[in-house]
């Protein structure tokens, strides 16, 4: 028997046949932008908005804009090129800093773990405090920094010219809004706008800690801490699969828990296969003092059958010559 | 809902917690410093031979990558990729009067003055530049090693790390470690204190009555710019505390010919362009 779509259904299938959308699933991360740019300008324009609620949604969805940056500058959600970079540029927006800082920062330095010999800028050896806690507060502090230093440098090289331009685009728009908001209601924009947009920046730069401290980077299938839970995952577009994503960055996101149930589940850890992000928090930075030391997690992978995977060169060159 | 006393309390607290954090990782990194100059021995003399490939004593080198860069003339910008000191062995006559023989070491340090450095790393003539361009456009870039000798004839501190080390670690330098670790820490020093002034005073201007006045409105901006501008200054004195042996070094090759070729091209043809 043939399936009648529901209206939604059609509608959504509708947006991806008139060739807006390039993925169904995309729609899940436009709703995320357009609920928390409308918790923002709720806040920024209504007073009874201003509650706690309001603010926590905000700072909750500010780091899922933030999570749709990274998943948008690794393919884009539209199929205009234009609407891409504009759609950059309002994600700039809801985070206060220009989403294609991605491209040289996570998607060729941060997926190889290797900036040309260097390490990655956003490398858990960063911070060494020996209460763990100040290590998960204080990461920001020295990867944002690091991040803005080296994409500035990258953009400098010769031939990047067009990524220059987005960059400064994003730059004027998203402190150019944030500016005019300001003028509209200086104390209303600290306290409701720029607070969740500096919340969720940084809390994405600290997801690099979180999902990389402990494990071991040299390793194929044991450099990264995944967060397996099927609601969190739903929210997070499929975030929590990371190790699968690092070495298959092609991949779209609504396909990563399949890859990672066939291809990583034999190769790692179990440990870092984490159920649940907060336990893993509760359990990490809060109930322990000290900094937990890696453990020997390539055990796994020297026991599973090899898998075929391009060396990390390869994948960087191949990621190098697409990326605007 | 939610008042702005609250969300200005929210606000100077978070701006708090970072300031304090920045300084306790600065102090940490003092810390570290102080700990290498307690336990650090030196002796001053200049080379007398060194057991090196070519005659030196110790040398410094520097992995480096080198990619074309925009600007008005071509230039190679160079990236670190690795940092490696190489103490040969040699003899060195100690300002005391004696002599001190230097044993070759595969785990010792070799700290290299800035202007040595820059020096061994200069562009040695057009044509070289021209030769490494081709390379350097590519994504690949144009691999580079800058060698930093230290052989006969040059003035060198020796001496011994022990702090967080197992064995001791003999040192090489041509900068005296212990003025350089003293300087070192009393930036620290002043970056702590600098960064805790200006957060007071922002702070201070914040809590100026009339509460959420003009005044406290400048504050507000001032504690703003303060806290994203203190994070590149954090992570940029992070950089500076790094000892000679481990800090980036970078650098610039800039073809300065091509440049004023470009200009004398353009004074000709603009005069030209008069005269018809």
């Amino acid at each position: 028997m043939g399936h009648w779509p529901t209206p939604f259904e059609s509608g959504r299938k509708r947006w991806v046949r008139g060739r807006l959308l390039k993925h169904p699933a995309e729609g899940r991360q436009l709703g995320i932008v357009v609920a928390y740019l409308g918790l923002l300008a709720s806040m920024e324009f209504v007073p009874a908005c201003r509650n706690v609620a309001f603010l926590a949604a905000a700072c909750l969805l500010s780091f899922l804009n933030a999570v749709v940056i990274h998943n948008h500058l690794h393919q884009g959600i539209f199929e205009s090129r234009r609407l891409n970079m504009l759609w950059r540029a309002i994600l700039s927006f809801g985070a206060l800093y220009p989403a294609s800082a991605n491209v040289p920062s996570h998607n060729l330095v941060h997926h190889h773990f290797d900036d040309d010999g260097q390490p990655d800028w956003a490398a858990p050896e960063i911070v060494n405090f020996k209460w763990n806690l100040l290590n998960l507060v204080h990461f920001p502090n020295v990867a944002g920094p690091n991040t803005f230093a080296g994409v500035s440098l990258w953009k400098n090289v010769k031939g990047r010219t067009e990524f220059g331009r987005q960059y400064l685009f994003e730059n004027v728009f998203a402190f150019g809004l944030t500016g005019l908001l300001f003028v509209h209601d200086f104390w209303t924009t600290l306290f409701f706008v720029v607070i969740p947009q500096l919340y969720g920046a940084r809390c994405i730069l600290r997801i690099n800690l979180i999902q990389h401290d402990a494990c071991d980077v040299t390793s194929d299938w044991n450099h990264s801490r995944n967060f397996v839970g099927r609601a969190f995952n739903w929210v997070m577009c499929n975030n929590g699969y990371h190790t699968i994503h690092h070495n298959r960055a092609g991949l779209h996101w609504s396909e990563l828990r399949e890859a990672h149930e066939r291809d990583v589940v034999p190769r790692i850890d179990p440990t870092l296969d984490e159920p649940s992000m907060v336990k893993y928090l509760l359990r990490t930075y809060v109930f322990t003092f000290a900094r937990p030391k890696p453990k020997d997690v390539g055990e796994a992978e020297r026991r599973a059958q090899p898998l075929a995977l391009a060396p990390r060169m390869l994948r960087r060159a191949e990621l190098e010559a697409t990326s605007t | 809902m939610l008042s702005r006393e609250v969300m200005g309390a929210l606000a100077l607290a978070i701006l708090w917690v970072n300031t304090w954090l920045i300084a306790a990782a600065t102090y940490t990194q003092r810390k570290a410093l102080a700990e290498l100059l307690r336990g650090l021995r030196v002796a001053r003399g200049r080379v007398d031979s060194g057991s090196g490939p070519s005659g030196e004593l110790a040398t410094f080198e520097v992995k480096q990558v080198g990619r074309l860069v925009e600007g008005n003339a071509p230039a190679i910008a160079f990236h670190d990729q690795a940092h490696t000191s190489r103490i040969f062995g040699g003899r060195v006559a100690l300002h005391e009067g004696n002599y001190a023989d230097v044993p070759a070491s595969d785990h010792g340090e070799v700290w290299i003055d800035e202007a040595s450095f820059r020096e061994a790393a200069a562009l040695p003539g057009e044509s070289v530049f021209d030769a490494a361009a081709g390379e350097a456009k590519k994504a690949r870039g144009f691999g580079h090693l800058v060698v930093t000798p230290v052989r006969s004839g040059h003035e060198v501190f020796l001496g011994a790390l022990s702090a967080g080390k197992p064995e001791e670690c003999p040192l090489v330098a041509t900068l005296d470690p212990r003025v350089w670790l003293r300087r070192k820490m009393a930036f620290a020093w002043s970056f702590i204190l600098g960064e805790l002034l200006v957060a007071g005073a922002c702070t201070a201007a914040c809590l100026r009555p009339p509460a959420f006045g003009a005044s406290s409105m400048v504050g507000a901006g001032a504690s703003l710019a303060f806290f994203l501008l203190v994070q590149p200054a954090g992570a940029w004195v992070r950089g500076f505390l790094v000892v000679p042996s481990k800090a980036i070094r970078r650098g610039t090759w800039t073809r300065r010919g091509a440049a004023e070729d470009r200009a004398s091209t353009r004074a000709a043809n603009s005069t030209q362009s008069e005269r018809g």
